[in-house]
């Protein structure tokens, strides 16, 4: 063995001693050795240690977050993640994990903002639902219609979408913006338009003054559904949005169906007569009945029809026909006053000895005619 | 003497002018589903949402499947109401239906619809057999008129404080709904929505009257796309109590014993063997139950626990050791633990077991056998009992690799689950200590034959049901009921959820069990709905936040004012509830019998009124609280009658009586200037007597094995409060003699 050997082998412990103390792990390692071996006592002691002496790095907050939340101590942890300094690239891990905490904790304003935080760095149709699936649980409606207008301007959106934010829209008056949405439904969705979107986007077309459009799209409709129901049910929208004559049209081109089908009638002599085209209605009614095929339903518009009309011959013969107590008051009532006027009071007794006490009882009105019955009713 | 006693009180109540024969008080309702939508009991609206509140207004819910038949008028004697919530417009056929239900209201039932009648509708959304349907409504004061599913133009035009926005408001956006008007000016309307201030466009939502409720789809609850997103409308208690009249029905109360908040706790033994992690006792490497024996039962003898080992845990011939058998024989000889059974293989799919015999076929077959006992075989020379992993929690299951059960070495047998189970733990136990209380597993949703099985072992069971009401799930619908309706049985639930919930199944947020004080305080404020039950499972003590979180509860409960009973003991509340009958002796009294553990009754609008001593048998006290009063029972009376009086009245009679006592108190004597008790217990046996006047009193301890002992006590402002030491063995005997008026 030679001095050289002796060198080398010295040389070699020396070497192998220093790599030993740099094996050894500082204070600044233990922690997280600690933690990866789920001593968590220890691993928080040594991490609390470093954080007091002012030490704000990740090895030390994300560890001590994750250990505190783990005790339940949810609050701190949250503190801890929000110092965390992170690259902006790796921010929106860092929120989905605050996000996280946020929820162990029962701390729903917290979630929701970590949501909005998160849609804000990287929307998606997918982080759009779930705000608004908050925005709809809390009630917060202003919110949820700016996030289904985002989700419905960038993204595919599913029809309950488009049909809840244009329910939004109109609610909040917005009735064009309501509109906008629906035919934007009708674009992209067709199959999802059904009767109750047809009625809702006429509604808001009408109540928005575009009733041109709104008549367009009723006819777009009744010529891909021809069904009376369908028909009926626009022009009963029509009509309750003041717009009789446009319930009138949009019946035209089911009128020859109308003698078989009572519904579809009753409709339609409803908007004649409110359109002030009672004398056709007249006839018809009247055309109906000499042919017996006057349904039950429409007795009652023919017998206004007849008094409108001053036929008393044919109101009377009707009213006998049909039964007195088939018709509301009001109608006996108009037509009693009709019968005085025309001195039929032989007529007015009949009705009377035929209602009774019965149609005193339920019809208190001011109307002369319901006085003179009751007069003549109290005398029988 | 009670013989006497009672006929005492009969014939005192029917000497009242007022009173009518006697007559059982109907407290069913009858929930009309239909089993096309709904398959089981537990998928019903009715039994997620509205059994709850129900059971709280004292009724029990029968549930009928309506195309199995529906009963004629004389086999419905102890219905009070029916009930439906069907899926919309499924209805093909309604008039069968809609007869019956009609004949039903003509015959002095209650009907309370929720949403529509399920009859079928035409495109227009509106029902196509409006006349018939208008026949019915007309017997609740309701006529229907057309579909309104254009809302935006709509707004409330009148809403019932009392009755809406109970948890959230309605939304900005009305659901659309069946317009429809009250034609009976007797029906409260309680939600109007009008269209465009046209008063003729006004349609009723929300209704009670004369003959029931009915509340619009839609209108009742917020249901998010999220499943625990849901919340009240409307304030379910204060609808159900109108629409079905039950002010005057006492309740039968399954919160409260001796005037006190229950408390009960129940372990159910999975992860027995899993080795703690928890740091203190790593070194020590023993088994999370040993860690649960030392840290949460031991420690806390004023609070009782039931312990349900899975037999499979302890059984040699399952993965049983000599470790985990001498834990469980530890942890159940200990006085105040009771013995359950949480079976023996511990299912976790009792459905599909109960529906899928191949399992059974293929275990029993020959080939099966041979391979069962290789596997076996090779599992004992291969593992070690470490660690198989917990099986409610963290389904990876070590053996087995059947989903259905956790253990199945040997073929699935509902009578060693059930009989067998119960056998092998009572051989473990100490003499004269039975188990009491069978602990389903997994699922929890157990056939009608094997909850029979528990009836034939004498025990009681319990399970399921998942109760939270905390910000996570933030409603009262989450409140699960009593139990469920299987065949002619009834499954208990457990009154508040175990740790699963709070820890996504045991996979994270171990310390999430320690929200479990929010839904105890919020089911006991403003009204106590719920008892306070402290369930988890076994492998808590795994895990340090877990452990904690028990501590942390155990902890709270230990600070309450509560009545501390077995699990069993509340399963037995919970049979009496719907065993029990109710007869109405006369005005303002009944008599109450076949209620098992049931000794309780509660009054939510008492009024002026108290208990009438003279004309009561088998009570031994009350108490008001919360605006209700509770009235106690006497456990060793199987007959009680309840009687009140105005509080003006004068009684005749100074009585003595319990205010509320943490040990149950039974067999109260009256004497003259004394009475005396039996009571038995776990603590210290805090309890307050209301007595005549400010007074000396001698009170005599005695019990059994050692002398008795005297105290004087004097009462103030007539409220005598008593403490038994809790190291005396229980039951106690208690003598209170007065002997003289104050100095």
């Amino acid at each position: 063995v030679k001095p050289f050997h002796y060198t080398v082998f010295l040389g070699l412990v020396v070497v192998g001693l220093g790599a030993s103390v740099l094996l050894v792990p500082h204070q600044d390692e233990l922690g997280m050795m600690f933690f990866k071996a789920r001593q968590y006592p220890e691993a928080r002691r040594i991490l609390e240690e470093r954080l007091v002496a002012g030490e704000h790095s990740i090895d030390v907050l994300a560890p001590l977050a994750e250990i505190l939340v783990q005790s339940g101590d949810v609050e701190r942890a949250l503190a801890l993640l929000r110092q965390l300094p992170v690259p902006p690239a790796d921010r929106i891990e860092l929120v989905k994990r605050i996000g996280q905490f946020a929820r162990y904790g029962q701390l729903t304003g917290d979630y929701l903002q970590t949501v909005e935080e998160i849609n804000r760095r990287n929307t998606s149709e997918d982080s759009l639902r779930e705000l608004a699936n908050l925005y709809r649980y809390l009630n917060l409606t202003e919110p949820l219609t700016a996030t289904l207008r985002e989700m419905i301007g960038h993204y595919q959106a599913e029809p309950t979408d488009f049909v809840e934010l244009a329910n939004l829209e109109a609610v909040a008056g917005r009735t064009p913006d309501a509109a906008h949405v629906l035919e934007e439904l009708g674009r992209r969705h067709p199959e999802a338009m059904t009767g109750d979107t047809v009625e809702f986007l006429l509604s808001v077309l009408l109540d928005a003054g575009d009733t041109t459009r709104a008549e367009e799209r009723a006819a777009w409709w009744l010529e891909r559904h021809k069904l009376p129901a369908e028909a009926i049910r626009l022009a009963e929208l029509m009509d309750s949005r003041g717009k009789p004559e446009l319930g009138l049209r949009l019946l035209k081109p089911f009128d020859a169906a109308a003698d078989r089908n009572p519904a579809l009638l009753t409709e339609l002599v409803h908007l004649q007569m409110t359109t002030g085209a009672s004398e056709a209605a007249f006839a018809r009614l009247q055309r109906l009945r000499r042919n017996r095929r006057l349904p039950d339903e429409l007795a009652e518009p023919l017998l206004e029809l007849a008094l409108a009309s001053h036929d008393l011959d044919s109101a009377i013969s009707l009213a006998g026909e049909k039964g007195f107590e088939r018709f509301p008051n009001w109608l006996l009532a108009n037509l009693a006053e009709a019968a005085m006027a025309e001195e039929r009071g032989d007529f007015v007794h009949r009705m009377a000895a035929r209602l009774k006490e019965d149609f005193l009882a339920a019809s208190r009105s001011s109307a002369r005619g319901w006085h003179w019955l009751a007069a003549i009713v109290s005398e029988l | 003497v009670r013989s006497l006693a009672l006929l005492v009180a009969l014939a005192n109540s029917l000497a009242s002018g007022a009173e009518r024969d006697p007559r059982i008080v109907p407290r069913v309702i009858l929930a009309v589903y239909d089993s096309q939508y709904q398959r089981e009991v537990r998928d019903t609206r009715i039994h997620q949402l509205l059994e709850m509140p129900l059971n709280h207004l004292g009724l029990v819910v029968r549930y009928l499947d309506w195309k199995q038949g529906l009963p004629a008028p004389e086999e419905m004697r102890d219905v009070r109401g029916i009930v439906a919530w069907f899926q919309p417009g499924a209805m093909q056929r309604p008039a069968g239906f809609l007869s019956w239900a009609t004949a039903a209201i003509d015959a002095g039932k209650r009907f309370v619809v929720i949403g529509d009648l399920s009859v079928a509708s035409g495109p227009e959304g509106q029902p196509k057999q409006i006349a018939l349907l208008n026949r019915f409504l007309a017997k609740l004061g309701l006529r229907v008129e057309d579909w309104v599913p254009v809302t935006y133009d709509v707004r409330i035009a009148y809403k019932d404080p009392k009755m809406m926005d109970f948890e959230r408001q309605l939304p900005a956006v009305l659901p659309p709904f069946d317009r429809v008007r009250t034609i009976d000016n007797r029906v409260r309307v309680h939600l109007l929505a009008r269209r465009s201030r046209d008063a003729g466009t006004d349609s009723a939502l929300v209704v009670t009257g004369p003959h029931g409720g009915y509340a619009a789809t839609g209108y009742t609850h917020f249901a998010g796309y999220r499943q625990d997103q849901l919340q009240w409308y409307i304030n379910p208690f204060e609808f159900l109590r109108l629409g079905f009249a039950t002010d005057d029905l006492p309740k039968p109360d399954t919160t409260t014993v001796a005037g006190r908040r229950i408390y009960y706790s129940h372990i159910d033994g999975d992860g027995w063997r899993n080795q703690t992690e928890v740091p203190r006792y790593r070194q020590e490497r023993i088994s999370a139950a040993e860690v649960i024996l030392r840290d949460a039962i031991r420690p806390f003898p004023d609070l009782p626990v039931t312990v349900g080992p899975i037999a499979a845990d302890l059984d040699p011939l399952w993965f049983g050791n000599r470790e985990s058998m001498r834990v469980a024989r530890e942890m159940l000889a200990i006085p105040w633990v009771e013995a359950g059974s949480h079976t023996y293989s511990h299912p976790l799919d009792w459905e599909s077991l109960t529906l899928a015999p191949g399992e059974n076929a293929a275990a029993r077959s020959g080939l099966a056998r041979w391979n069962e006992m290789w596997r076996r075989l090779c599992e004992r020379l291969t593992e070690q009992w470490a660690k198989p992993y917990a099986e409610d929690g963290a389904p990876t299951l070590r053996r087995g690799h059947s989903r259905l059960r956790s253990y199945d070495l040997y073929p699935f047998d509902p009578a060693q689950e059930i009989g067998g189970s119960i056998d092998f733990i009572n051989r473990i136990l100490p003499p004269g200590k039975r188990v009491k209380l069978l602990q389903w597993s997994g699922t929890t949703l157990e056939s009608e034959t094997v909850l029979e099985a528990t009836r034939r072992a004498r025990v009681r069971n319990i399970n399921g049901g998942d109760t939270r009401f905390d910000p996570e799930f933030d409603s009262y619908a989450w409140v699960a009921p009593l139990g469920r309706q299987v065949g002619r049985f009834r499954q208990v639930y457990s009154s508040d959820s175990n740790e699963n919930t709070y820890t996504h199944l045991w996979n994270e947020r171990y310390f999430g069990f320690r929200y479990l004080i929010q839904t105890v305080s919020r089911t006991e404020s403003p009204i106590r709905i719920k008892p306070f039950n402290l369930y988890y499972h076994i492998f808590s003590g795994e895990k340090q936040p877990a452990l904690d979180a028990v501590l942390h509860n155990l902890a709270f409960a230990r600070a309450q004012e509560l009545a501390p009973i077995t699990a069993s003991d509340y399963a037995a509340i919970v049979d009496g509830f719907f065993t029990a009958v109710l007869t109405q002796l006369g005005a303002h009294c009944w008599r109450v019998e076949n209620r098992d553990g049931l000794n309780t009754l509660r009054f939510d609008r008492p009024g002026e009124h108290k208990v009438d001593w003279a004309r009561s048998v088998g009570v031994t006290g009350e108490r008001r609280y919360q605006g209700s009063l509770y009235i106690s029972l006497d456990p060793a009376e199987p007959v009680a009658v309840v009687a009140l009086a105005r509080l003006s009245t004068p009684l005749s009679l100074c009585h003595p009586f319990l205010v509320q006592s943490r040990w149950q108190v039974s067999n109260l004597q009256l004497g003259k200037r004394s009475f005396s008790f039996e009571a038995g217990g776990f603590g210290r046996g805090d309890m307050e007597w209301q007595v005549c006047a400010d007074q000396h009193f001698l009170v005599r301890i005695s019990t059994e094995g050692s002398a008795p002992r005297e105290i004087g006590l004097s009462s103030t402002k007539g409220v005598l409060r008593l403490s038994i030491d809790q190291t005396l063995s229980n039951p106690v005997h208690v003598s209170v003699r007065e002997v003289g008026g104050r100095a």
